[in-house]
């Protein structure tokens, strides 16, 4: 196995083996699910049981989905890769025969997919109890594989945008508006075809939709091929651009010194 | 009681020493707070009201909850790690001096971060909630109120620290679970969760049924918050004791 590959191992069984943090991680998305999943119950009864195409079945396995793509890559981590930078760490990273940007990549993707499965496995199962099985056998497949470009995608944004702490010094509150973009602008806390249509149009083709909208909308049974070729657009715009700040940012150190 | 205060002073002053970060702190809160509210916006122009629910209900439980975090999780910002500090023996800082431990701990730090709660919260409720005079007043009691059951229920729930060890993950799920769901409507919760809401989880106390009163105020729910204040403090004071007594580790290094 090449580095990168244990790498990845490395970051997978840390996950597992922090089972406090892993536990709480997995209870607090439980939680969100269930008081979203109110929300939209009561939403739905005050319109009959639909609201703009969504039954409440359907919005329950929505955010489930929206949820086991966020809560595993918490956006703080764009903090981090800023304080590595920042400290010198990964100067001295640059010194092993292998990329920086590709470990660490592997190693958070890890880390991610450990926590991504357990997420799904408890939400997917609360979820089920909560409204039942997902609207289609299919789309729930589809769902699971958007999940995994999804993480990939925000991985590689949020190493793009901690990328900007080799100029800047600081990234700290990049991920704060990371996180609040998502939150909105991604769909997480209300399906986007469910916003105003001028809203909605502008926050569609954006990445934050890639992250959360696409799964959870595949999960509720919406999903469409277009969404899948705009998740794929995104995560070759979003590798291409974590790469290049990283190359930039290194050849940046190797002038300046680190 | 007066050292107490001088405590919270210097720990403000402490807070405060970068004034470029402590703006910012405050700034960003403020715009998390924002995002919430848009949420909501979005959530009642495509649903209008929901188990009599209105957008103007929310603003008034925004306005409670962030001055009851900012209060809470800013100026007693020790309130949400005691279960951590226990489980690294900084809390030994404290039990050296002469002074009552809780009280000393809860004011030893201030988080700038939940100030900007304090202040969006304050600046929400005068412009955006209707402020009258018996409303201020009405507004200011349930925040003491609120305040009491929040800091008394993370102080309680951290507490457990001392009895079940770890390193405090559970204080952090109550206080996240906490949080989370006094941000939601309370009658948009029915059945186990609502019974949760007002014993295991007391979120009901902090937004839900002050929420209720600031509509119609009635004695009755009124009495209950209070008794619910007082309940968990009681609870809350004892279980620290007690744990207290059990606690013997001195420093990590001895272990």
């Amino acid at each position: 196995m090449n580095a990168y590959g244990i790498a990845f191992l490395t970051g997978a069984r840390r996950t597992l083996a922090a089972r406090g943090d892993l536990s709480t991680q997995v209870g607090m998305m439980l939680l969100v699910i269930l008081a979203l999943s109110s929300v939209w119950h009561a939403a739905t009864a005050a319109h009959g049981g639909h609201i703009g195409g969504y039954s409440f079945g359907e919005l329950v396995w929505y955010i489930t989905f929206a949820e086991a793509c966020t809560v595993p890559v918490p956006a703080r981590a764009i903090e981090d890769i800023g304080e590595e930078i920042g400290s010198g760490e990964v100067a001295v990273a640059m010194l092993r025969p292998a990329s920086v940007v590709g470990i660490r990549m592997a190693i958070d993707g890890g880390a991610a997919l450990a926590r991504q499965w357990c997420c799904l496995l408890a939400g997917g199962a609360f979820a089920w109890i909560l409204a039942g099985p997902p609207p289609s056998g299919l789309s729930a497949i589809l769902a699971v594989g958007a999940s995994f470009l999804s993480l990939l995608l925000s991985i590689a944004l949020q190493h793009a945008l901690g990328g900007i702490a080799f100029w800047l010094k600081d990234a700290r509150s990049t991920w704060f508006l990371f996180q609040k973009l998502i939150l909105i602008g991604g769909g997480v806390l209300i399906p986007l075809n469910l916003l105003p249509h001028a809203v909605a149009a502008f926050f569609i083709p954006l990445p934050f939709a890639a992250i959360a909208y696409v799964p959870g909308s595949f999960a509720a049974g919406h999903g469409s091929i277009a969404l899948v070729l705009e998740q794929c657009c995104w995560l070759i715009v979003g590798m291409g651009a974590a790469f290049l700040v990283f190359a930039r940012g290194e050849r940046r150190l190797e002038v300046l010194g680190g | 009681m007066r050292s107490a205060l001088a405590t919270l002073r210097t720990a403000f002053a402490d807070g405060q020493a970068n004034r470029a970060s402590f703006v910012f702190q405050i700034v960003l809160m403020a715009v998390n707070d924002i995002a919430w509210i848009v949420f909501w916006g979005l959530f009642f122009h495509r649903v209008g009201t929901a188990n009599g629910w209105t957008f103007h209900d929310i603003i008034v439980m925004f306005s409670l909850l962030t001055v009851v975090a900012g209060i809470g999780l800013g100026l007693f910002a020790n309130c949400r790690r005691i279960g951590r500090m226990v489980a690294d023996s900084s809390i030994d800082e404290v039990l050296i001096l002469p002074v009552r431990p809780l009280g000393q701990l809860l004011c030893r730090r201030v988080e700038p971060i939940n100030l900007g709660d304090l202040v969006f919260g304050v600046i929400l409720f005068l412009v955006a909630a209707g402020p009258t005079p018996e409303r201020i007043l009405l507004f200011g009691a349930c925040v003491l109120l609120g305040v009491c059951v929040m800091v008394a229920f993370l102080v309680w729930v951290g507490s457990f620290t001392f009895f079940v060890g770890g390193r405090g993950e559970h204080a952090d799920l109550g206080f996240n679970a906490l949080l989370l769901l006094a941000s939601y409507p309370l009658d948009f919760f029915g059945g186990p969760v609502r019974v949760l809401l007002f014993t295991i989880v007391p979120a009901a106390f902090i937004t839900g049924v002050p929420v209720s009163l600031m509509r119609h105020f009635a004695p009755g729910p009124f009495a209950l918050v209070v008794s619910a204040a007082v309940v968990l403090g009681v609870l809350a004071w004892s279980t620290f004791h007690l744990g207290l007594r059990r606690y013997a580790s001195g420093s990590l290094w001895m272990r």
